[in-house]
């Protein structure tokens, strides 16, 4: 016997089998011992299945918002599972509550019907499913219309909640910086670094990486160290991360040297933007930090000065990764920084 | 490594043989197998298989 290469859970199977067990048990009982009748036997049994899947369909749980702006946070999200209100049977459109009462109803009316009590109630169940249907051939356009507006309304309600979001988000970012930079008018170094700030958390927040806290990976905490520069030196530092790993111990010391190289370019690249590139994986972690300024000669460094020797290359030497500083007097610096997750830190 | 025994196939033969049994006796005259005690032990036998493969597919899941 072959199985399915993603079996359900089973549960299906084994209500269907203790379903037939006990079917099996009361034709047995039908057969040999003491019957009640089938028109008590069967409709009862009918009426305890739909009991049962009632008493054991789940409660209902609170749907959540669906979001319907592309510049929201992008979580990605689990497979899709039949909700915890509809739980299924192999087709997701029928619920269990609604068998079990289906099913309780069905089986008092086959009671009813069996023992012939609905005979002199017929008369009157025909004429009330007459007005019943009477009713709803009157009233059904106006029910449509007001589910038609009750979703109307649901999705401008939704609508106008987004945009009051997206408003406080601008006017908690995008405006207090507007009005940041009118007041700081006169100090171009400080607009270019206040502008430069906002783009990169605007940025931040279309590419739905609004809520990352520095502290919580590398490429935040890149982010937040590049800022930091731009803050502390002026110009700008540009970082684009491919991939992202937690901020542990060997993130750190990446961290900090990658953070120097900035400080470095940033002095030394003039005008001109300091790009950063990383690749963070569990693998390997390696960060590229360029600039065009008027570089220097390494060899040439005085040995007092411990910024690029110690601060880049002993730090990342001491933790087990390695760093690499290349540069030529007129032609840009590069510094890479690297360290696999074998190394000893 | 030990092999876990296959319970659904188990209960497969389990079912089978009982039925066997059952015609067996029947034939040999010892029981009069009519429809109104065949259809029970049919219908038994098809849940008590379910039943078992439910059990089992649960626990692979779980395990």
């Amino acid at each position: 016997m072959s199985y399915p290469a993603n079996p359900p859970s089973g549960g299906f199977r084994i209500a269907i089998g203790i379903g037939l067990l006990v079917v099996s048990g009361l034709l047995f009982v039908r057969a040999a011992g003491p019957w009640p009748g089938d028109a008590i036997v069967w409709p009862a049994a009918v009426a305890a299945l739909g009991a049962l899947l009632i008493w054991r369909a789940p409660a209902v749980a609170p749907r959540r918002r669906g979001s319907w702006a592309a510049h929201r946070p992008f979580k990605p999200s689990p497979p899709r599972q039949p909700s915890v209100r509809m739980r299924t049977f192999g087709r997701p459109e029928v619920s269990r509550g609604g068998l079990g009462v289906a099913l309780v109803l069905a089986g008092g009316f086959a009671f009813l019907w069996a023992s012939g009590a609905t005979r002199p109630a017929g008369e009157a169940l025909l004429a009330a499913l007459a007005v019943l249907i009477a009713v709803a051939l009157i009233f059904a356009p106006s029910w449509r219309r007001l589910a038609r507006s009750l979703a109307a309304e649901r999705i401008e309600r939704i609508r106008s909640q987004e945009r009051a979001d997206v408003g406080a988000h601008l006017h908690d970012s995008v405006l207090q910086t507007l009005a940041l930079i009118q007041r700081s008018a006169e100090d171009p170094k400080q607009v270019a670094a206040l502008a430069r700030r906002q783009e990169r958390e605007l940025r931040g927040w279309l590419a739905g990486g609004g809520s990352r806290e520095p502290g919580d990976t590398l490429a935040a905490a890149l982010d937040a160290a590049a800022a930091e520069v731009e803050g502390a030196v002026g110009g700008s530092v540009e970082v684009v991360a491919v991939g992202d790993c937690p901020l542990d111990e060997r993130g750190g010391t990446v961290l900090a040297a990658a953070r120097e190289a900035m400080l470095n370019a940033a002095k030394f690249a003039g005008e001109a933007p300091v790009s950063v590139y990383a690749e963070l994986s569990g693998e390997r972690i390696q960060v590229f930090v360029r600039d065009r300024g008027t570089g220097f000669d390494p060899v040439a460094v005085p040995h007092e000065r411990q910024g690029v020797r110690e601060s880049i290359l002993g730090r990342m030497r001491r933790a087990g990764g390695s760093a690499a500083v290349r540069s030529l007097p007129g032609g840009g610096t590069e510094v890479e920084i690297a360290i696999d997750p074998g190394d000893r830190s | 490594m030990r092999r876990q025994p296959n319970i659904t196939l188990l209960t497969c033969g389990v079912a089978v043989l009982v039925l066997g049994v059952l015609l067996v006796l029947n034939a040999g005259g010892t029981i009069d197998l009519r429809f109104a005690y065949t259809a029970p032990v049919i219908v038994g036998a098809l849940g008590a298989i379910l039943l078992a493969g439910g059990l089992a597919s649960r626990r692979r899941g779980r395990g």
